[in-house]
């Protein structure tokens, strides 16, 4: 909608500069030749920067927005579900989780993630899915990610986890946990296909309310 | 015609092979139903369905050991028209981030990311549809995973990737052809660190398509992701520009097929070369 309007006054703008200008190359010819004068110049001199002036606009709004608002987080609400991305934001201050207890699905791929961050999420009762894509996040911060009871969807790639930290966090898993994305990890692709296997062979952890179903298990590595 | 050698190569990413039996998939992808499918049978040996919802088209084609998705470039590649449509018209241009889960998964890029209307609005109408059956294939066996295109169904490709990642279904490649850019850096940074070595955008160097669209008029600028793989000495008439003519020119060709077997003159020129480099490298050895 915003760029909507912006690409109107861009047109706009390039329309007005551009009469602007060929009026006025037009005018600076008969004033070499002296058949007019240079105040006549005035006028399309005018309305090339009155066009240049709002052409620009939508440019400026935009850099003005950045330089004051910046890249803050996204907040939707998605089939239902509050959602929240921070992922490639421009802040670093992630006490924000402490004002959104009600997300459930939450992208924080960023790299300033550490280990320590993670404990905010301990005030977030209903998350399912995670993202912690190229995060600095280890072993420690994979196992204090066991604690979020309702967590289904986990992605961890390109991080510092080794593979026995997933082995471990896959072995004691929340007890809906169904997806994972340990990608560029070296994670074996066996420990996955084995806790994959584990679901539908039924030894892996059942979900606790007694669902007949056991939920198809995916894993990306 | 010697297709009998189109084989998909798995663990060895970016395969001439490869490229050709997708190249083949995304020439495929602009036939109509029945005769769609016959062909992906004769000639990939994959049995695929079609899936249509409006304007957009994609194919999904399996056989014991493989999965493909192809998504056709316009729906009447007797012209430019539908293309034009998408990459000139301003308000399709726009970048931009829509809502709903399809939107939520694109925003994941990154809260700068920004994608282009057209694409976007295109790989909307058919997700619904095509998820579910690409689901479906996977649980029944777990097989690679490979997504192409060509021109407008190269950039659907490119997005089918980064969304069946989300759902967590691992992508084997993806081969677009010809393809358009689809969003701005950010956007097109998570792709290329999320898809590392998995995207092969095959491009020559004389086809406009991939040059498009220009620029969103006032927030981010486009580009491509990662690897662009250039065909043919620069000038030189290649794959993609075969292909290309699709668009413009070639929907008699490939209804008749010649434009099929131009396509793999093109690139039989290409594997011969990796075969002599092939050969003269263990020679060497």
């Amino acid at each position: 909608m915003s760029e909507q309007i912006g690409a109107v006054l861009v047109f706009v703008g390039l329309f007005l500069a551009t009469s602007g200008l060929l009026v006025f190359i037009g005018r600076s010819v008969r004033v070499l030749l002296g058949r007019t004068e240079r105040r006549r110049l005035l006028g399309p001199a005018a309305l090339l920067a009155a066009g240049l002036v709002i052409g620009a606009i939508p440019f400026a709004t935009q850099r003005l927005y950045f330089s004051i608002v910046g890249l803050a987080e996204r907040e939707r609400v998605v089939d239902g579900r509050a959602a929240l991305v921070l992922t490639g934001w421009d802040r670093s201050d992630y006490s924000i989780l402490a004002t959104k207890p009600g997300v459930e699905i939450l992208e924080m791929g960023n790299a300033d993630v550490t280990d320590e961050t993670l404990d905010l999420l301990a005030g977030l009762p209903k998350l399912r899915e995670l993202t912690l894509n190229d995060s600095r996040i280890t072993d420690e911060g994979l196992g204090k990610l066991r604690a979020l009871a309702r967590l289904e969807s986990l992605r961890i790639a390109r991080t510092a986890v080794t593979p026995e930290g997933v082995a471990a966090f896959l072995a004691d898993a929340p007890p809906h946990f169904r997806e994972i994305d340990v990608t560029g990890n070296n994670v074996p692709t066996s420990i996955l296909r084995k806790w994959k296997n584990a679901a539908a062979t039924g030894d892996g952890a059942p979900p606790a309310d007694g669902q007949a179903a056991t939920p198809e298990r995916r894993y990306v590595n | 015609m010697a297709l009998e050698r189109l084989e998909l190569k798995e663990d060895t990413p970016g395969h001439v092979s490869t490229a050709t039996y997708l190249c083949e998939a995304s020439a495929l992808a602009y036939l109509g139903e029945a005769e769609g499918k016959k062909a992906f049978q004769e000639i990939l040996g994959l049995d695929a369905t079609l899936f249509s919802v409006d304007n957009t088209q994609a194919w999904l084609a399996t056989n014991a050991d493989h999965i493909v998705v192809a998504f056709r470039g316009t729906e009447s590649p007797t012209s430019l028209d539908g293309l034009k449509d998408i990459l000139l018209t301003d308000a399709m241009n726009l970048l931009v981030v829509p809502e709903g889960r399809l939107g939520h998964d694109l925003a994941a890029a990154g809260v700068g990311a920004r994608f282009h209307k057209g694409f976007v609005d295109a790989i909307a109408e058919i997700w619904p549809a095509l998820l579910p059956a690409i689901e479906a294939e996977v649980k029944k066996s777990d097989r690679p995973m490979w997504i192409t295109g060509h021109s407008l169904g190269g950039a659907l490709a490119l997005l089918a990737a980064w969304l069946l990642k989300r759902k967590f279904i691992a992508v084997e490649e993806v081969c677009t052809f010809g393809a358009p850019m689809i969003g701005n850096r950010t956007a097109c940074d998570a792709f290329n660190k999320d898809l590392a070595g998995r995207i092969h955008r095959y491009v020559n160097g004389r086809d406009p398509v991939p040059k498009l669209p220009g620029l969103s008029l006032v927030a981010n600028e486009f580009t491509h992701v990662d690897r662009e793989r250039l065909l043919g000495p620069h000038p030189m008439t290649g794959l993609v520009e075969v292909v290309g003519g699709v668009a413009g020119k070639a929907v008699n060709g490939i209804l008749a097929g010649t434009l099929i077997d131009e396509a793999w003159k093109g690139i039989n020129a290409e594997v011969a070369t990796h075969f002599l480099d092939c050969y003269r490298e263990l020679l060497r050895g």
